[in-house]
């Protein structure tokens, strides 16, 4: 399989007071093309802060992170800065966008600022529209985002993720501000995009959330202590199983 | 614990807080200082004419007009007077005075010799300090002799007549309240008593004259009585008159109050801009205060008290920075006049500091009363109910090829349109500021300026103090008739097709019905009347026509087709009135005599330079100019522009060093306030910062997201102050124009000066510093996303 994200020796380490703090400590993964990974753990355990350095978001202090075979340590400000708006989608657990542009303007927005294709402004606002129409939202498009419901907005947050066709999804808990009917709509319109072949990494709380994964990874104190894989419990058919076995082995690891 | 709130608060909030209190500082010294100016040069002129005891009436008469006692008599008979001084002058022409290396002083006028101690006014040194004692050998000189000659103190004179010398040692320049104007034609020299004695005793008593300075107890009356008197003077005004000498500086005072006037309002924008944006970034800790039960007036409490806090240390700092900021424009105006202290000193500078701690409370007073009116969750919200009546901005990225940070720029411009508009003001603000001076600098360097001398246009001006005093004699009509002659002819065998003219001044008294006016009249000789430009009427064909000033015609009440009566000489003699025009010189003061009228030239009172007008079209003017130097070189041979350059120069200078420092204030001013938006707008949008290169925008597509927005603003700033720098320097520098007796004056604008040059100038700097703030956005990472609200 051809690996999307290799992570090697990944150390992360902040001072706060003079302190030093060792956050990730010589984290070794990989994330290979079409894969959903979901990290768990637990609080302060340093899964946003993998998800955050692992994808360039954050400065790496050591080791290596291979996104698409580039070393991101090796790349500097500009190319950065273009992967993340070709090659990387973004969902944070809050619904960031600017307030001064509507819902559609905020999704089109990276496409519109990406030289990657040569589409025309109608041709992405289009992209953007059908986006939005996939995952259900198009009735918000020209809303300012102060005018929408949260799940509604998650899901537009989605659709900017998605607009520049990304290899990869990273979703720093997508679900977590969202109630349960908005939290597995959200997942269904992920795991569609999944099944479509976009590799996620994301970073839950909730086990039904990690259960429509393909693989867990169970990181504590910095350590990826374990990983879970999915797709030898069984199809999604069978979704509490999953999230039985799932649990089962989370409590195994001390969840 | 609410002190230790504030405490974090104020670290925590560092960069906003710092912001705030550099624009409080900016604007206490601004209006400190600028109310201070106001007040001060207000009151400059009366306060400096008490100073310098001015009578309420001065006039001159000349020792060769002859003085029978009539003058002494009516001033002793008059009941309107209170009391009267008279002392002694003597008029030295610049031929007559030498400098160290030989050469004779520079004066383009004449010199008046008077003791510093006489009883008409008290003189000033350049430190301002009254002249009380002077030692033999020692001159006091007006500041613009020491300029145009390059002088010094220490530097020597030397007085020659005859056979008499007398040496001087220039001990300072004076401040002369009667004569220190640059537009008063005639200089004064200060000497000691004894050295003054030698004067008269040793030089022709012809060139010698009274001044008088009379106190009333009714101005009006006074003047009514003694023009009804026909006594014979050279010069006579009253304190109104004199203030108008002082046009210039006051115009120079006029800008200087519009630029203060500017300045406050200028910080009132960015004080209400400032507060409110800082107010807003408090707005979700203020929500979670009121979420975990402090009460409103506690959090407001707070709030007040930490801005009056940063708005005592602001408006101190600000108080000490205004006092040299001040005096830097005061010094500007005080070259001819003193300027005392405001009445309250360096108090009202004290008052406008805690005025703008005031301001800064009511500010923020006002913002918070709005906020304890929020629940808690819309104060989290910042301040958004989540209601919305009508579309934000009109623009949509999917519908628009504006490349994406050009639309986002102008999206927050369109979204924020009150927020920018104080940006649109300062800015605007500024380009006129720039502009106004700039337009009457150029105006008044300009050769067209020659016509509101009411003066012929020609193309060469040349001065000859000696030959010039030749006309001014009984038979100095056919001397210049023969001057001309002689130079037409000299120059038409070199090769110069030209016509030569001059024109002689006087100074005669005009009646229509009940009114007298005593008035400069001018007469050229070469040239014909229709050669000057009227405002109404015909040119003056025959003698016993005349053209006025409007000021002249107004005071009289007489217009055109009436018949007034002028005393030329000891005769009166009744002119009809063709035409109406304008003009600058003498305060607006004229009669414009037909060429072919015989006026008596021993009554002339000045003689302009002798004008060449080239008759054929040379390719190369330059040439032919040095080619007239050398034929006449005891001439001072001069251009258009020269020419009115040296009549205006005091002037000129004044202006250039009133626009150079409007200049660099306004580009400072810009620079500072472009800095401090751009840090303002990059704290408070850090989170967005963070969101648009967490989705792959480059630090460059932020910066120039960033600087775009202070460009669009400059832009839309330049359109409007370009738009509105014209009509508003109409009505500034305008009026100053009007009061030196021109109703309309055409400004001359340099497009390429004023359009291009200076706004550019004003653009790239400010988007230079612009720039170099908005790299602070290379250092907000992607983590700042979280703090997005």
């Amino acid at each position: 399989m051809n690996k999307v994200l290799e992570i090697k020796d990944l150390c992360k380490t902040y001072i706060v007071n003079k302190r030093q703090n060792n956050v990730l400590k010589n984290v070794n993964f990989t994330i290979n093309k079409g894969e959903m990974v979901a990290v768990m753990g637990p609080s302060g355990s340093g899964k946003s802060t993998l998800l955050y350095t692992v994808s360039g978001m954050d400065d790496i202090t050591a080791g290596r992170s291979i996104f698409d075979g580039k070393d991101i340590k090796e790349l500097d400000d500009n190319e950065l800065a273009d992967l993340r708006l070709d090659d990387m989608g973004f969902i944070f657990q809050q619904m960031y966008m600017l307030k001064n542009l509507t819902v559609l303007d905020n999704i089109i927005l990276p496409a519109c600022q990406s030289r990657k294709g040569s589409e025309s402004r109608r041709e992405i606002m289009h992209r953007g529209q059908d986006l939005m129409r996939k995952l259900g939202i198009i009735e918000i498009a020209d809303n300012d985002i102060t005018e929408v419901s949260g799940g509604q907005l998650q899901r537009a947050c989605i659709c900017r993720s998605m607009i520049n066709n990304p290899k990869m999804i990273f979703a720093d808990e997508p679900t977590g501000a969202l109630n349960r009917t908005a939290s597995d709509e959200v997942m269904a319109e992920l795991i569609k995009i999944n099944q479509e072949g976009t590799t996620i990494m994301l970073v839950t709380h909730d086990v039904k959330v990690a259960a429509k994964c393909s693989r867990v990874l169970y990181i504590v104190d910095g350590n990826i202590k374990g990983e879970y894989n999915l797709d030898n419990v069984g199809s999604d058919m069978w979704l509490t199983g999953r999230e039985r076995e799932l649990n089962n082995w989370l409590m195994e690891m001390g969840w | 614990m609410y002190l230790r709130i504030i405490k974090k608060d104020l670290k925590r909030q560092k960069a906003m807080n710092i912001i705030l209190l550099i624009f409080i500082i900016l604007a206490t010294t601004f209006i400190a200082s600028s109310v201070n100016n106001l007040i001060s040069i207000s009151t400059a002129l009366p306060n400096y004419f008490d100073k310098a005891k001015l009578g309420d009436y001065i006039f001159i008469s000349l020792n060769k007009e002859g003085n029978d006692g009539a003058i002494e008599q009516f001033l002793n008979s008059n009941d309107k007077v209170e009391s009267w001084t008279v002392d002694d002058n003597m008029y030295i022409s610049g031929e007559n005075i030498k400098l160290d290396n030989g050469n004779k002083l520079l004066l383009n006028s004449t010199g008046m010799f008077t003791s510093y101690n006489i009883q008409q006014q008290k003189f000033f040194d350049s430190m301002n300090k009254e002249i009380s004692s002077m030692n033999e050998g020692e001159i006091y000189i007006s500041r613009y002799v020491m300029d145009e000659n390059a002088l010094e103190p220490g530097d020597k004179l030397t007085l020659v007549y005859n056979g008499f010398e007398l040496e001087f040692t220039i001990k300072d320049n004076h401040k002369d309240a009667f004569l220190g104007a640059p537009l008063m034609g005639t200089k004064r020299f200060i000497v000691n008593d004894k050295d003054f004695q030698k004067i008269t005793d040793n030089i022709d008593s012809n060139f010698g004259g009274k001044l008088y300075s009379v106190n009333t107890y009714n101005l009006k009356e006074f003047k009514n009585d003694f023009n009804r008197e026909g006594l014979n003077t050279l010069v006579a005004c009253d304190k109104n008159i004199i203030s108008t000498t002082y046009v210039m500086d006051m115009i120079i005072a006029a800008v200087l109050l519009i630029v203060s006037l500017c300045l406050i309002v200028i910080s009132f924008v960015i004080l209400r801009f400032t507060i409110l944006f800082t107010i807003q970034e408090e707005y979700r800790e203020i929500g979670v205060m009121k979420a975990i039960g402090i009460r409103d007036k506690r959090i407001r409490g707070l709030y007040i008290l930490k801005y009056l806090a940063i708005s005592i240390v602001g408006s101190m700092l600000g108080f000490f920075i205004s006092i040299p900021f001040g005096d830097m424009f005061i010094n500007k105006v005080s070259r001819n006049i003193i300027i005392s202290d405001s009445i309250g000193g360096k108090f009202i500078n004290v008052l406008c500091s805690i005025g703008v701690i005031i301001i800064v409370m009511l500010f923020c007073y006002s913002c918070t009363s709005r906020v304890s009116k929020f629940s808690p969750v819309i104060a989290i919200r910042n301040g958004s109910e989540g209601e919305r009546y009508r579309r934000k901005g009109f623009l949509r990225l999917g519908k628009t090829r504006i490349p994406t940070v050009l639309y986002l720029s102008i999206n927050n411009i369109l979204s924020a349109p009150r927020r920018f508009g104080a940006l649109v003001i300062i800015f605007t603000i500024g380009i006129i500021l720039v502009i106004a001076p700039i337009n009457t600098l150029n105006t008044l360097e300009d050769d067209g300026l020659v016509s509101m001398f009411n003066m012929a246009q020609s193309d060469v001006y040349m001065e000859n103090d000696r030959v010039q005093v030749e006309f001014m004699s009984a038979d100095g009509r056919s001397k210049i008739e023969d001057f001309i002659d002689d130079m037409e002819t000299n120059l038409r065998e070199n090769g110069i097709n030209a016509s030569v003219f001059c024109e002689m001044m006087f100074q005669y008294r005009i009646t229509y019905q009940d009114y007298s006016f005593t008035s400069l009249g001018l007469q050229g000789t070469g040239v014909a009347t229709d050669q000057y430009i009227y405002t109404q009427g015909q040119a003056p064909i025959y003698p016993n026509e005349v053209a006025l000033t409007h000021i002249t015609a107004d005071e009289i009440g007489a217009s055109i087709g009436d018949t007034v009566s002028i005393k030329t000489g000891s005769t009166s003699k009744d002119y009809i009135v063709t035409a109406i025009y304008q003009s600058i010189n003498n305060m607006g003061v004229g009669i414009r005599f037909s060429e072919k009228e015989n006026l008596d030239y021993k009554h002339a009172t000045g003689c302009w330079a002798v004008q060449v007008r080239f008759l054929d079209d040379y390719k190369d003017e330059g040439e032919l100019i040095d080619k007239i130097r050398r034929l006449y070189p005891d001439y001072d041979v001069k251009t258009g522009s020269e020419y009115i350059g040296e009549m205006l120069s005091d002037v000129t200078v004044m202006v250039e060093g009133t626009k150079q420092i409007i200049v660099g204030v306004i580009i400072l001013i810009n620079i500072l306030v472009a800095i401090l938006m751009v840090k303002t707008f990059i704290v408070k949008e850090k989170a967005e910062i963070g969101l648009l290169k967490s989705t792959g925008f480059r630090n460059s597509a932020i910066i120039s997201w960033q600087i775009l927005r202070i460009g669009i603003i400059l832009l839309i700033s330049m359109m409007l102050g370009i738009a509105l720098a014209n009509p508003i320097t109409q009505l500034s520098s305008g009026k100053a124009f009007e009061i030196m007796g021109a109703s309309h004056v055409e400004f001359v604008i340099k497009p390429l000066e004023v359009y291009v040059f200076y706004p550019l100038l004003i653009l790239t700097l400010t988007m230079v510093a612009s720039t170099l703030a908005a790299l602070q956005v290379r250092g907000v990472s992607t983590r700042e996303t979280h703090n997005i609200e």
